[in-house]
Parts: structure tokens; C-alpha cells; sequence
């Protein structure tokens, strides 16, 4: 008995010296993670705002809840319990609740009050958790340029993804001793690692100009039935984009902001607008002035194609600059071929044609220019806007080079960057390269400021302010490598004042029905100006451009050009 | 060398008395031994007491100081709570501010409740030559005597030549 009592006594010491003298760690490792629990800290997303401070994108904390299956005692009722709270189906609550694991959603980034109401209930193995939810609070506007987030709030599209690394944030986590019922142990251990906020955007967009920018082409595109509107204003002098929409129609053929920022990832045959660039290069190399006399038939053989003006004409002794008002494909024709295709070729390319912006926005494309060789009627068809294809962006900076006497100023979007700790990041100085003089962006200027006030842009015409700008209507590419019948790109490219531009803008119309450029986008050019020239309290000048161009020739809207 | 003459004088000096009440044990020296042990008996007992009195009394302090701990704790846990129901009242009030202040809201409330309608056009006035002569005399007599740049990048300075010209209107 007393041996006995002896073994058992050694096997009581022996198993006490292994618990504090051998293995003490493993017991006491074990005794703290069941103690432990560490709470994911999620780092805000940053905001983005308008140029005002406007708030256009923002992140809210929203309550996820969760479900731990292996503490769930009945799974049954409580999925009934949480059916009509979380408006889904029982049977299908259920069969999360009873699924193998440790951890299933229930339901997502749901109103805090509601989940205040699934707090309350008590719910075995049902949790909540702090989850924030990304959310537009002025709807859709500029949701193209925007873009959105996925549920884990990561950037699926639009700056939301191109900045995403700055947006998202550094997540922290708290690590707490809590007792069974889940109260925090006084004294225990407790690390906090703070979670990080991420940067805020603060855009060149402004709010307000988005909003009226988006209206006008909804209105427009509801008179005219087109498919698609882009429009983007800018300050040709800064480069800063001030609005850019997108609209397309919804499942009830209602316009409607589209996810896809068009104004860059859709290249369109530019048309007409394109003749700016080729008049530009040959008032630039001296091969014209805007008086020199150009005897222009309305037809001519290019290599194997025959090229027309848009209208029947007996043969005219036009300016330059009557060649640009009346949008004459003959005569510009006859003025690239005294440039020649080198130097051509050379102005679309200083131009930008078939380049990147600068932006670098996801899906942005390049348009598409003929770098190599060209065929033989590609003098013909170029210089005109046919055979090459650009994004609204690029040929608005085509116009904005000539706005800013002569130089191409880099585009912007994002104004600065500003860090959780409030250090304001400027971007980058816009890049600048001068493209051709000042003397040739004034004399193209003042050309263009008789499309608007007698030629196909009259209706961009704003009271007491003067318009440069001109128009296109481009047939639309079918997929055969011919040209859809009726169908066309419809613009208007501008800016304003003429002598001392602060605001430029380019009007896309995607199928509109009348498709005269004149008619349909150059009235909407006018509001949008209009409004903008109000809301930056921009005062005519008062000082004219300095150069005389021939006054032109009056000609109709009513027509393709 | 005291004690024993100490013994031998009480002994004659109670020895009267004892005759007098009749049959007493007969008084003993006591050991000295004895009564140093058990004057220690009684300190020991004494510092049990003391030592058990403080024990109680620091585990009594230890138990209060941990209730303080955990009520504390419980505290902290409350108002830490308060703080993140606050951020996200924050939050959803400057979501909301937001979209109360969207340009799409404002149209709406300002077409559906208060019945106000766009209007059709903006009408441009256009000055005669000759008040735009006046008024740019005015501007540069202005811009002689009070130099306000920021006035006259937003054509302020001309307002107070221009202003006669409005008559009665603001």
C-alpha cells in the first residue's frame, strides 16, 4: 500500500516537473491562444475628390456578419431568425450555417442599424465584423472616370484601379486577451498595429461642370437618338481636365453614364477635325498662307480612289482659309500634297496622333496611326481624318496645342495626391513640347474662329465671347473594311475665348440622328462653355488675337463635313 | 548573580501570609527557560496573526484592485465601443452630407418640392460702344486711384463705373 502510494506520488511529481520544468512553454502557449484573439483593423480606402474638395468617391464602415458553423447549435432556426432580417432565403442561410469549417459570410457590408438588430438577437456562432463599403454619393456621375471597386475593395476599373496602391490602405490589427464570455482580460496582453488610411485623390474634375456636361448630352442624345456621348472640357493652358462624360443608353434606352471611360479607350475616324492638323503643318514648313488662292474642284483622283467634297461645286478659287470653313476635302487634299507625306506624317505624329496621352488610364488606347509606309491614297484620306482613328482626348489636345499658342501641355486628372498624414503630393508638372509657332497657332486660330462665327460651327456661337473651332462627321467603320451606310461620328472640337483661351472642349456623338456635326454637337459645345465660362467667372478679353486671316465664305450646318 | 537573592527574599517575606490562608502549594522558582520560551510562544502567535491579518489584508487589496482592474477594463471596452459606433455615425453622416450636396439632388429637390423649373436660356446684355467706352474710361480712373488687382482680375474694378449705368437695378 505504501509503494503504492509512493509510484503514485513519483508519477504526480514526474508529470509536475514536465508542466513546469520540461514543457512549460507548450502549456502556456496553449492557455494564451485559446485567450488571444486578434481583430482585423481595416485601413479606410481614401476618398477621391472633385477639384472643390467635393467629395466623389468615399468609404463607409459598414458590418459584415459572419458565421462560425462549428458553434452554431441550431442551423435551422437561426437562419430563420436571420432570413427576413438579411432578406435572403432560409434554406440557403442554412446550408452556410451548417457547412464544414470554421468560418462562412452570411452577409456583406450591411447597414449598421441592421446589424445592430442581428446583434440583438444573440445568435450562437453568428458574428459581426467592421467592414467598409465604397460609395458614390453623387450617383453615377463621371463614374467612367471614377471606376469602382470590387467587394474586397480593390480597384476593378477607372482611377479607382489606376490608383489603387494609393487608395487602398495598410490594414492593422488589434490583439487582445479575452475571456469565455469575450470580455477583454484586465491587464492581459494587448497590441495594437494601427491601421493605415490610404491616400486621398483630389481630381481636376469639377463637380458641377461634370453634372451640366452630363445633362447636356443626355438631352442632346435624347433629341437626336445617338448611341453613345463624349464630351470633355479642359484648360488647354494647364492641360487639366475638367470634365470628362461618357454617356451611354440603359436596358430602357434612357442615356445614361457608362463604366467606360470612351473618351479614351474608343478610337473613332476623326473626320473633318483632323484638317486642323494638316493646315497647321503647311502654315507652319510655309507651304501656305491663310490668303493663299487654291483652285479646288469638288472631285480628284488620288492614286486609285476617287476623293469628292461633301457637296457638288463648280471649281472655286478658295482661300486656306475658306478651304477650313467650308471643310473642303478637295482643297485640303491639294494642301497636304504640297506638304508632302513626310512632313504630314511628321505634324500627325507631333500632334499626337497614335500616342499616349500621358494619362496612362487602364485601357486606354493609342488610336491608330500609319507610322510606316503609306500607300497612295493614304495622302488623300488622312490629311481628311479618314485611315487614321484617335481618342476624343487626342484630338481635343490637338486643339489645345493651337489654344496654347503652339504648345502640347500634357494632360491631367489628378491634381495631387494627398497622404493619411495630410502631406499633399502635387503631381507631377505636365509635360510640354512646342509643336508649331505662335504665329501659326494664331493664324489657325483666327481660321477657326470663322468656321464658328460663318461656317459649320455656328451654333457653337456664345454671346459676347469669341469661338475658334471646328466640326466633323466621320462615317463609321464597318467590320468589312468598308463604311456603315447612315452611320456616323458626329463632333465638334472648340475652345473659348478665341484670344485668350481658358476653356476648350470636343463634343462626340455616336450615331446621331440628324448626324450634321453643326447641328448636333456644336449647340452642346455652346452650353457646356456657356455654364463653364459662368462658373470660372471668365471675362471676354479685351485684347483681339493680333493676326488678320481673309474673311470666309458663309457656308450652311446643314451639311456633312 | 540577582536572581537568586531575589528568590530567597520573597520567600521570607511571603512566608506569614501563607500560615495565615492555610494549605498553599509551596512556592517554585521559575524556570527561566520556560518563561523565555513561552514569551516567544506568544510572539510567534502574535506574528501568525500579524502575518495572516496582512495576507488577508493584501489578498482583501488585491481582489479590490483586480475588481477595479476588471471594472476599468469594462469601461475602457464601453466607451471603445461608443467611439467606433460614433466614427461610424461620422462616417454615415458625411456620406450623407455628400450626397445631399450632389448637384443630382439639388435639381431634384429644387424641381419636384420646390416646383422651380431651367430656364430656357441665358440672356446676354450687351453694352452700346459708347457705355463700353465710358465704362473702360471709368475702370482705368478707378485703376489710377484704387490698385485692387484682385478686383480687376475679375472685372471688379469696372463694377463701380458700371454701376450708374444699372440705374435701378441691384
Amino acid at each position: 500500500m505504501l509503494v503504492a502510494l509512493a509510484v503514485l506520488f513519483a508519477l504526480v511529481i514526474a508529470r509536475l516537473v514536465d508542466l513546469q520544468v520540461v514543457a512549460p512553454g507548450h502549456y502556456a502557449a496553449a492557455g494564451l491562444a485559446q485567450r488571444l484573439r486578434t481583430v482585423p483593423l481595416t485601413a479606410e480606402r481614401g476618398s477621391i475628390f472633385d477639384r472643390n474638395g467635393a467629395e466623389l468617391a468615399m468609404s463607409v464602415e459598414q458590418k459584415t456578419v459572419w458565421a462560425d458553423p462549428r458553434e452554431v447549435h441550431d442551423a435551422t432556426a437561426t437562419a430563420t431568425a436571420l432570413a427576413p432580417l438579411l432578406g435572403k432565403d432560409v434554406a440557403g442561410l442554412r446550408s452556410k450555417l451548417a457547412q464544414q469549417g470554421a468560418f462562412a459570410y452570411l452577409a456583406r457590408q450591411i447597414d449598421p442599424a441592421l446589424a445592430a438588430k442581428i446583434d440583438a438577437l444573440h445568435l450562437a456562432g453568428v458574428h459581426l465584423v467592421d467592414e467598409s463599403k465604397r460609395f458614390d454619393p453623387a450617383g453615377l456621375l463621371a463614374r467612367s472616370v471614377i471606376g469602382d471597386v470590387n467587394l474586397d475593395n480593390a480597384g476593378r476599373s477607372g482611377l479607382e484601379a489606376q490608383y489603387d496602391a494609393s487608395l487602398l490602405g495598410v490594414p492593422g490589427k488589434l490583439q487582445i486577451e479575452t475571456g469565455p464570455d469575450g470580455r477583454t482580460i484586465a491587464g492581459g496582453r494587448e497590441h495594437v498595429t494601427p491601421a493605415k488610411r490610404g491616400s486621398d485623390l483630389v481630381l481636376t474634375i469639377d463637380r458641377s461642370l461634370q453634372y451640366e456636361v452630363e445633362r447636356a448630352l443626355a438631352d442632346e442624345m435624347n433629341q437626336t437618338s445617338a448611341r453613345h456621348g463624349t464630351a470633355l472640357v479642359m484648360d488647354p493652358t494647364t492641360g487639366e481636365i475638367l470634365a470628362m462624360a461618357n454617356l451611354g443608353r440603359d436596358d430602357n434606352d434612357q442615356p445614361v453614364p457608362t463604366t467606360d471611360n470612351r473618351a479614351l479607350t474608343v478610337a473613332f475616324e476623326p473626320g473633318s477635325v483632323n484638317k486642323a492638323i494638316t493646315m497647321s503643318g503647311a502654315l507652319e514648313e510655309g507651304v501656305v498662307k491663310p490668303s493663299t488662292v487654291i483652285d479646288v474642284p469638288d472631285q480628284m483622283r488620288v492614286s486609285s480612289a476617287m476623293f469628292s467634297d461633301h457637296e457638288p461645286h463648280p471649281p472655286q478659287k478658295w482661300t486656306v482659309t475658306d478651304i477650313l470653313t467650308q471643310s473642303s476635302n478637295i482643297g485640303t487634299i491639294k494642301i497636304a500634297q504640297q506638304l508632302g507625306v513626310p512632313k504630314t506624317k511628321e505634324y500627325l505624329q507631333k500632334f499626337g496622333l497614335g500616342q499616349t496621352t500621358g494619362l496612362d488610364f487602364p485601357n486606354e488606347t493609342n488610336g491608330i496611326m500609319k507610322s510606316g509606309h503609306w500607300d497612295g491614297t493614304d495622302i488623300g484620306s488622312i490629311p481628311i481624318g479618314q485611315g487614321v482613328a484617335v481618342n476624343a482626348l487626342q484630338m481635343l489636345q490637338v486643339f489645345n496645342t493651337l489654344a496654347n499658342g503652339g504648345v502640347w501641355v500634357q494632360p491631367q486628372l489628378v491634381k495631387e495626391v494627398v497622404g493619411p498624414d495630410g502631406t499633399e503630393t502635387k503631381s507631377p508638372a505636365a509635360s510640354t513640347r512646342r509643336v508649331v509657332s505662335q504665329e501659326t497657332a494664331k493664324q489657325m486660330t483666327a481660321m477657326l474662329e470663322n468656321v464658328v462665327k460663318v461656317g459649320t460651327g455656328v451654333n457653337a456661337k456664345i454671346d459676347g465671347y469669341n469661338v475658334a473651332g471646328k466640326t466633323g462627321t466621320a462615317k463609321k467603320p464597318d467590320e468589312h473594311g468598308g463604311y456603315k451606310s447612315g452611320a456616323y461620328f458626329s463632333s465638334f472640337i472648340g475652345f473659348v475665348p478665341a484670344e485668350a483661351p481658358k476653356l476648350s472642349a470636343i463634343v462626340v456623338l455616336d450615331e446621331p440622328h440628324p448626324y450634321y456635326a453643326g447641328q448636333v454637337s456644336a449647340p452642346v459645345f455652346a452650353r457646356v462653355a456657356q455654364y463653364g465660362l459662368r462658373l470660372f467667372k471668365i471675362p471676354p478679353p479685351s485684347q483681339g488675337l493680333g493676326v488678320r486671316v481673309p474673311s470666309a465664305k458663309p457656308t450652311s450646318v446643314d451639311r456633312v463635313d | 548573580m540577582a536572581a537568586p537573592t531575589t528568590a530567597r527574599r520573597s520567600s521570607t517575606t511571603t512566608a506569614p501570609n501563607r500560615e495565615g490562608r492555610g494549605a498553599r502549594p509551596p512556592l517554585r522558582l521559575v524556570d527561566d527557560a520556560r518563561r523565555k520560551a513561552a514569551h516567544r510562544r506568544r510572539r510567534a502567535r502574535l506574528v501568525v496573526v500579524v502575518a495572516a491579518l496582512l495576507a488577508a489584508g493584501t489578498l482583501f487589496l488585491l481582489a479590490a484592485f483586480n475588481a477595479m482592474l476588471v471594472t476599468g477594463q469594462s469601461r475602457i471596452d464601453h466607451l471603445q465601443k461608443k467611439v467606433a459606433e460614433a466614427q461610424t455615425e461620422y462616417s454615415a453622416n458625411r456620406l450623407k452630407v455628400a450626397q445631399l450636396e450632389a448637384p443630382s439632388h439639388i435639381v431634384e429637390v429644387a424641381q419636384q418640392r420646390l416646383g422651380m423649373v431651367p430656364p430656357p436660356g441665358v440672356t446676354y446684355l450687351t453694352p452700346s460702344e459708347a457705355m463700353a467706352a465710358q465704362v473702360d474710361r471709368g475702370a482705368g480712373h478707378a485703376s489710377t486711384t484704387t490698385p485692387d488687382t484682385t478686383a480687376k482680375r475679375d472685372g471688379g474694378a469696372s463694377w463701380a463705373a458700371a454701376k450708374p449705368y444699372l440705374g435701378g437695378n441691384p
